[in-house]
């Protein structure tokens, strides 16, 4: 090899060759160099011109990669769950099309070691685990291009929780990619493997020949069931003679309390049917004192006939809702 | 079509004239040294790699029998590679560099607009470099001037 002496001494810290490059000049591009030179020519009196050949570069496969966890604070989980997702983003960071190793495996350290670990790639890149998702076996590979519209996936760790954990214990579970180019995984950077190149006949080994990321499962109070306590009261009464008998005339004020606790609750409707020995009284619902009207409109009550009804709809947990409402005895 | 390859390469000989200019590159690769340090070598290579430097040498040689005067070297920065600052050199010569191709400047007095704001020209705005050589070149005689990129 011919090597120009160069005096220049560096220091150490300058010394990095190949610096990760989000996206490098793709394997096979041939890197050109043409001077011009232009002089006043003593045979004619004018201006000369010319050009130098082209010096080329081809540029090599280099081979790189990079995981990155996207779950950056620890998942919620429950002793016994299985199925739980990890989700990571593996990119090829290098500049060829390149086969990666993907291994999932526990981290010491922890309380305790997922079990059953599976890897999938999002085939259908919609960033959730399901049915179209690929399973990767083991020996099996994922395929990126650096170049082409698929340079990265979306990866899942998926894992059981074991039964005997308890609240408060993490699992630690770290996904590496390990290029599959034959000597790639056990080279230095720099390093040349010849015929190993995609696009080109020879690789390099990139700084990233190897990464991983790691994300935690934590084990959680498990979920407290949610109720809607309902308590109905009679608010007033009020007789004919504006006194507080029960007497046909007397109509009487029913207070409705609702509480949810322990978990939000959609779609809860309230119902109440008036006793045949009483008459509704028209309009007379509240919802926390707003008035409602009883037709099937704009508000949330509808009444129909004696039965009165009050759609709450989403409901957050510790919220109280006071309805009431009047009926008259007959 | 054998005629006219024939044409294209008898070409570049009745144009040398009195000057005529090579480009080598070399793929610069730091060594550590007998004594510790470190050195850059400037190796010859057929293949580089994204990240690594090129070092380029333009050898200009006066074939002619008369001193040539004028000469003046233009090299653009080659397609996906960004220019290393302070890497262009040449002895005795004047350097100047472009960020559009057209008008040559000293760097520290080049400006780009990017995003409707005026800056100083950076690396990556290096779009080429000219030397100019003040002194007549001498028949027979030779010299070079060398530049350093890095491959995006």
């Amino acid at each position: 090899m011919k090597t120009l002496s160069k005096a220049a001494l560096l220091a150490a810290g300058l010394v990095a060759s190949s610096a990760t490059w989000a996206v490098g000049t793709p394997a096979g591009t041939i890197i050109s160099n043409t001077a011009t030179a232009t002089f006043d020519d003593p045979a004619t009196g004018t201006t000369g011109v010319t050009s130098s050949d082209s010096a080329d570069l081809t540029v090599l496969e280099l081979i790189s990669v990079n995981v990155t966890a996207e779950n950056t604070t620890p998942v919620v989980t429950e002793a016994g769950d299985t199925q739980q997702v990890l989700t990571f983003t593996v990119t090829n960071t290098g500049n060829g099309s390149e086969a990666f190793n993907l291994d999932a495996t526990n981290l010491a350290g922890d309380e305790i070691d997922a079990e059953n670990i599976q890897v999938y790639i999002d085939t259908n890149g919609d960033g959730e685990l399901d049915a179209g998702d690929q399973l990767l076996t083991a020996g099996s590979t994922i395929n990126l291009d650096a170049n082409a519209s698929n340079p990265d996936a979306t990866v899942f760790v998926v894992v059981d929780i074991p039964a005997a954990g308890n609240v408060g214990d993490t699992a630690d579970i770290q996904l590496a990619a390990t290029s599959n180019t034959p000597g790639a995984a056990t080279g230095t950077p720099g390093d040349l493997l010849a015929g190993e190149g995609t696009g080109v006949s020879d690789a390099v080994v990139g700084n990233n020949v190897t990464d991983s990321a790691s994300a935690t499962f934590t084990i959680g109070e498990p979920p407290t069931e949610a109720t809607v306590n309902i308590e109905k009261t009679v608010a007033s009464r009020v007789d004919p003679f504006g006194g507080t008998t029960d007497i046909p005339g007397t109509v009487v004020t029913y207070q409705i309390a609702v509480e949810v606790v322990g978990g939000d609750v959609e779609n809860l409707v309230i119902t109440d049917s008036i006793p045949s020995q009483m008459q509704y009284v028209a309009d007379s619902v509240t919802v926390d004192g707003a008035t409602q009207t009883d037709a099937a409109d704009g508000d949330i009550t509808s009444v129909t006939g004696a039965d009165v009804s009050v759609n709450l709809g989403s409901v957050a947990t510790g919220t109280d809702i006071v309805i009431q409402l009047k009926a008259e005895i007959r | 079509m054998r005629l006219l390859t024939t044409l294209l390469l008898l070409f570049p000989f009745a144009a040398l004239a009195g000057v005529s200019l090579e480009s080598a590159s070399y793929r610069i690769v730091a060594v550590k040294q007998d004594d510790g340090s470190i050195a850059e070598e400037w190796q010859t290579a057929e293949t580089i790699a994204p990240g690594d430097k090129i070092g380029y040498r333009v050898t200009y040689v006066n074939t002619g029998n008369e001193a040539v005067s004028g000469v003046t070297i233009n090299n653009p920065v080659p397609e996906s590679t960004v220019y290393i600052m302070n890497s262009a050199n040449g002895a005795g010569t004047e350097i100047t560099y472009t960020v559009d191709g057209k008008t040559y400047g000293r760097i520290q007095d080049l400006n780009v607009t990017e995003d409707g704001e005026v800056r100083p020209a950076r690396a990556k705005d290096i779009e080429g470099i000219r030397w100019v050589i003040p002194a007549p070149v001498a028949p027979e005689s030779q010299g070079y001037v060398e530049f350093q990129v890095r491959v995006d």
